[in-house]
C-alpha cells in the first residue's frame, strides 16, 4: 500500500507538470459549456441555412443539451483518457525508469495500481465537473421538467469510463507499443457495439451504460434495467487490472 | 444580436478556453525547434486548421518532454 501511494504521488507529479492535468479539465470544460450552448443555436443554425424555405423546428429542451453532453463525453472525453494512458507502462518498461524503482524493493503490482488510481480519480473529477457546469447552465436555459433523474445517467458513465482505464492499462502492460492501450480500447469498443446489435444481449453489453444515458435521465427506463452490464462492467475492470498486473510481473525490465 | 447577448455567459468562457488552448499552443510551438512527433510548420498548420483539437493535440504528443 505504502509503495502504491509512493508510486501515484510520482505519477501525479508527472502528469502535473505535464501539464496534463489542466488541459484534461479544460477540455472537459469545453464540451460541458458546448453541450447546452450546441442544443441553443442547433435550430437557429438550421433556420438560417433553410435559405427562405420553412423549417418548424420544435424548440430546444433540456433533453438535447443533455443528449450532446453524453455524446460529447462517451464519444470523445472517454477516449482522451485512452489516448493519455495508452502508453503509460509501455512507455516506463521502454525507458528503464522503472528497473531502479524495483530493485529497490517497488512490487510491481503497486506501477499497475497507482496509474489506475491517478487515471481513475482524475476521470472522475473530470466527469463530475462537467456534468455540473452543463447542469447548472441547463437549468438556467431550460426550464422544463423534462429530464428530472439528471444524476441517474451519471453513475453508469462513470463505471464505464473505469473501465476503459483498466483496458487501456491492460493494452499498455501487455505490449511495446504506445499505442496499444489506445488500440485496446477501440477493439473492445467494436467487440461491443457488435454485441449491441443482438438485443438479447444487451442487457450484459457494458456499452449499454452509456447508450441508455438518456432513458435513464427523463426517467422512462430505470437502473435496474441493465443491472447484468453494471456486474460485467465491474468484474471486467477487475479482470483487466489482474491481467495487467501478471503481464508486468512477466515482462523485462 | 440577440441571441449573441443571450448565449453570452456560455460563449464567453468557451471562446476564453479556446483562444487559452491556441495561445499556449502557439507560443509554445514558436520557442521550440524539437518535437516528440512532427515539425514547427506542420503543427502550426495543425493547430489552426483543426481547432481546437490540433491545439489539444500538441499539448499532449507535440511537446518534447523536458
Amino acid at each position: 500500500m505504502k509503495a502504491t501511494w509512493f508510486f501515484l504521488r510520482k505519477e501525479g507529479l508527472v502528469h502535473w507538470r505535464r501539464g496534463r492535468f489542466l488541459l484534461i479539465g479544460l477540455v472537459f470544460l469545453l464540451f460541458a459549456l458546448e453541450s447546452p450552448l450546441v442544443a441553443r443555436l442547433t435550430p437557429q443554425l438550421l433556420k438560417s441555412m433553410g435559405n427562405g424555405i420553412q423549417i418548424t423546428l420544435p424548440a430546444p429542451t433540456s433533453v438535447d443539451s443533455w443528449t450532446q453532453f453524453y455524446k460529447n463525453i462517451d464519444q470523445l472525453g472517454i477516449f482522451l483518457f485512452a489516448i493519455v494512458w495508452s502508453g503509460s507502462i509501455a512507455a516506463e518498461v521502454k525507458s528503464g525508469t522503472l528497473v531502479n524503482l524495483v530493485t529497490k524493493g517497488l512490487p510491481r503490482y503497486a506501477v499497475v495500481l497507482a496509474k489506475f488510481a491517478l487515471a481513475a480519480a482524475t476521470w472522475l473529477l473530470a466527469l463530475l465537473g462537467s456534468f455540473l457546469v452543463t447542469w447548472a447552465y441547463t437549468t438556467y436555459y431550460f426550464k422544463d421538467a423534462l429530464t428530472p433523474h439528471v444524476w441517474q445517467g451519471l453513475w453508469p458513465l462513470a463505471l464505464y469510463g473505469l473501465m476503459v482505464i483498466a483496458i487501456t492499462l491492460l493494452g499498455s502492460a501487455a505490449t511495446q507499443s504506445s499505442f496499444a492501450g489506445f488500440i485496446a480500447v477501440a477493439a473492445s469498443v467494436v467487440v461491443m457495439g457488435l454485441g449491441d446489435m443482438w438485443r438479447p444481449l444487451r442487457r450484459f453489453n457494458p456499452l449499454s451504460l452509456t447508450t441508455n444515458a438518456l432513458p435513464w435521465v427523463r426517467g422512462t427506463k430505470t437502473l435496474t434495467s441493465v443491472a447484468p452490464a453494471f456486474a460485467l462492467t465491474v468484474l471486467i475492470t477487475g479482470g483487466c487490472l489482474a491481467l495487467a498486473i501478471v503481464a508486468l510481473n512477466r515482462r523485462r525490465l | 444580436m440577440t441571441a449573441l447577448k443571450d448565449n453570452l455567459p456560455l460563449l464567453l468562457p468557451l471562446v476564453a478556453i479556446d483562444l487559452g488552448l491556441l495561445i499556449t499552443a502557439l507560443v509554445s510551438i514558436l520557442r521550440h525547434h524539437h518535437f516528440r512527433y512532427g515539425n514547427k510548420v506542420i503543427w502550426l498548420i495543425a493547430i489552426f486548421a483543426i481547432h481546437p483539437f490540433g491545439a489539444i493535440a500538441y499539448l499532449l504528443f507535440g511537446r518534447e518532454v523536458q
